[in-house]
Order: structure tokens, then C-alpha cells, then sequence
């Protein structure tokens, strides 16, 4: 188990390994908004507590009001897919000619594929965090819905047309994705 | 079943690259496949896995057909199985994206939301059942490449069903593509 007294740099830990996630064509669609500081994370509370009191989503707000560990906004960007020769970069002419042929043939013209493959590649990367966090000692609680002003608070200074996906409360008090795997309903499966 | 050791994530997670070229004749073995699934239904703890289907194509007859619907790409009658992560909206039971009344970003309608939700629930699942593959040796492969309407039809899904992605399983046969090209984390954190 990593330590837990420096969650700031346990926090881009988790944002390194979920750069190992991987993305359609390589495009790598997902932004992080990592917060760590005392008082941005208590302004984060104040604003959840607020939007969840009046709304629907249970949460336990009592472990905002003793602080979080850290938070990470995921968001993701329209894809890059006119540009998919320079995530091929480190290999060869050909193959990134191909790349950029096929990327045509996926996505232009295809707004629905495109906001498609954007939330399947930030939930590639969120997952990808959920099974890293564990390692950290850390559990997470994925929030569907933020207070849209919040939202536009942690994309602010962002140039990038941003596109929510979701928000991760990351502490030590949270349920551990990965653990006491016998306690949850099992997946359906059907064969064909 | 024991959850998978923690200190081991992280070989799992960098071993994991997309293969495309499988061992035709590596035959999974069950017990493993019943550890990637209990592994996956770890997930239900962060969101609700209730409405997600995994249909393994099993029929050689049915992989060939979807082959040709998908770009003539090896995996699909090469891999040891062939996964297609579904997702059923009548089970999704969040009241929030159901009604409408507030959105992720206060300008998109529910259906469009829910569709948001399954794509990226589906994708998660997908990556605890590639990671967990990954722990236990095997190789994966995640796949959009092919006519998703005319792949459900062959599947028996129902026409409200969202297909999300494959997944193929199985032991490589070739090595992946080198890493490379990646953004940086200047590039991918928010100021």
C-alpha cells in the first residue's frame, strides 16, 4: 500500500496511471480537473452540500464537511479524430496515413460516434483510477451530477471546448473498488 | 472469490495493450473468466451495474458474420472469446437523468444523457474485465470497429439495447504497436 500523507501527489499518480488507459486511435480524450488544496476542497463541499440538500442523489455529506483527500473533475473534449496522424507520431508514415484515413471514416460527419467515444474513453480513464486508488488506499465515490457552476469553476482557465463526464471524491473513508468481491449482484451474461 | 492483490494492479495495468492478432487456439479457461467477472462486478460499488449485459458471442457461424461487419478485423474469430458490452436502458434507474430535470451541464436532454451514462459505465466495466485479464495473463482488445446495429440484430438484442463496445479475449499472437505519442500531464490536467 502507497503511503497516504502527500495526497497531492497521489492524486496525479492517479491521473498518470489513467493516461495508460487506453483511447479510439489513440486520441486521448480526457481532462482532469485535480483539486488537493484545503480550501478549494471545502468550497467544493459547500457546494454539494448545497445542490444535494435540495436534490436527489444521496451522498455522505458528513464526510465532505471532515474534508476530502482530493477531488478529480473528469471531463473529456470532442475528438481530435482531424488529427489522428499525430497520436500515431511514433510510428510509421504508413501507419499514420491509415490512421487518419480511418478516423475519417469514423467520425466525420458523425456527431453521435464522436460524444459517443468520448464518454467511453473518459470511462476507460476513470476505471482506470478506480483500480489504482486502491493501491493508494483510497476508495471513490463517482458523482454523475455537479452543480454547474462548480463545473464552470474547475474548467475555467481551460482553452478546450469541455464536455462534462463526471466528478471522484477520493478518500481513504470511502468504499475500496476491488475488495470483498463475494458482496455485490453478479453481471449478467448471456451467451449468443 | 478474494480480490485481486493490490501491489499487483499496476503490472496489470501497464501489461494491458490493445492485441490484435490473438492465439486461435488458446482456449480460456473457465475459472479465469469467472474471476474477471466477479473482479468486474466490483463495480457496482461506484455505479449501478445492473443494466449492463455481456453478450459472448460464442457461435464460430455468428463471429464470422460480425468479422465481415467489422472491417474483416482477425479478433473477432481469432480471440478466445468475444465479449459485447450492452446496456438496457429500462434498468437504469437513476432518477435524475430519467426525468431530465437537471442535467450534467444544463443543455441536454435525458435520453441523451442516459446514452452518456452507458457509454461510459460500459467502457468502465469494460476496463475492470480488460485490467483484470491483464492480472491474470491474458491479453484484451477494445472494439468499435463495426456496424453496431446489424452486430446487435446478430446478437438478439433488443432494438432499445445500447451497445457500447467488444471486448476480445484471449493470448496474443503478435505483440501490440509500440506506446508512444502520448499527451503529456501538463497537457491533460486543468490549470
Amino acid at each position: 500500500m502507497q503511503k497516504l500523507n502527500n495526497h497531492s501527489e497521489n492524486m496525479m499518480q492517479l491521473v498518470s496511471r489513467a493516461c495508460l488507459a487506453p483511447s479510439s486511435f489513440n486520441l486521448q480524450h480526457t481532462r482532469y480537473a485535480v483539486v488537493t488544496q484545503a480550501d478549494k476542497l471545502r468550497s467544493i463541499h459547500q457546494y454539494l452540500h448545497d445542490f444535494y440538500l435540495q436534490d436527489f442523489q444521496e451522498i455522505d455529506i458528513n464526510l465532505c464537511e471532515e474534508g476530502l483527500d482530493g477531488f478529480i473533475g473528469i471531463f473529456a473534449v470532442q475528438s481530435p479524430w482531424e488529427a489522428a496522424d499525430e497520436y500515431a507520431a511514433h510510428l510509421s508514415q504508413e501507419f499514420q496515413e491509415t490512421s487518419k484515413k480511418k478516423a475519417y471514416m469514423v467520425y466525420e460527419n458523425h456527431d453521435q460516434v464522436q460524444r459517443d467515444e468520448m464518454f467511453r474513453s473518459a470511462g476507460l480513464a476513470i476505471q482506470t483510477i478506480l483500480w489504482s486508488a486502491g493501491q493508494f488506499g483510497y476508495g471513490v465515490h463517482l458523482l454523475d451530477q455537479m452543480p454547474p457552476a462548480l463545473i464552470d469553476n474547475l474548467k475555467s482557465q481551460s482553452q478546450e471546448s469541455l464536455t462534462w463526464v463526471a466528478g471522484l471524491l477520493i478518500d481513504h473513508r470511502l468504499p475500496h473498488f476491488n475488495v470483498d468481491l463475494t458482496s455485490g449482484p453478479m453481471l449478467s451474461v448471456e451467451e449468443a | 472469490m478474494n480480490s485481486l492483490i493490490p501491489e499487483r494492479i499496476e503490472a496489470a495495468l501497464k501489461a494491458r495493450r490493445s492485441i490484435k492478432h490473438f492465439d486461435k487456439e488458446c482456449v480460456f479457461p473457465i475459472r479465469i473468466f469467472d474471476s474477471i467477472l466477479d473482479a468486474a462486478s466490483s463495480l457496482n460499488k461506484i455505479v449501478d451495474i445492473s443494466p449492463i449485459v455481456i453478450k459472448v458471442a460464442q457461435d464460430e457461424q455468428i463471429r464470422r458474420q460480425i468479422r465481415e461487419l467489422g472491417f474483416d478485423q482477425p479478433q473477432f474469430t481469432n480471440a478466445s472469446k468475444m465479449l459485447f458490452i450492452c446496456f438496457n436502458p429500462a434498468l437504469f434507474n437513476t432518477p435524475n437523468a430519467k426525468s431530465g430535470v437537471l442535467t450534467a451541464d444544463g443543455s441536454i436532454g435525458s435520453e441523451v444523457v442516459i446514452r452518456d451514462i452507458a457509454m461510459r459505465n460500459c467502457a468502465m466495466l469494460s476496463q475492470a474485465i480488460m485490467v483484470s485479464a491483464a492480472y491474470w495473463g491474458y491479453d484484451s482488445c477494445p472494439m468499435i470497429g463495426f456496424n453496431f446495429e446489424r452486430v446487435k440484430m446478430l446478437l438478439g438484442c433488443p432494438e432499445d439495447w445500447i451497445l457500447s463496445n467488444a471486448i476480445a479475449l484471449g493470448r496474443r499472437a503478435k505483440g501490440p504497436m509500440e506506446r508512444g505519442s502520448k499527451l503529456t500531464l501538463d497537457e491533460v490536467v486543468l490549470k
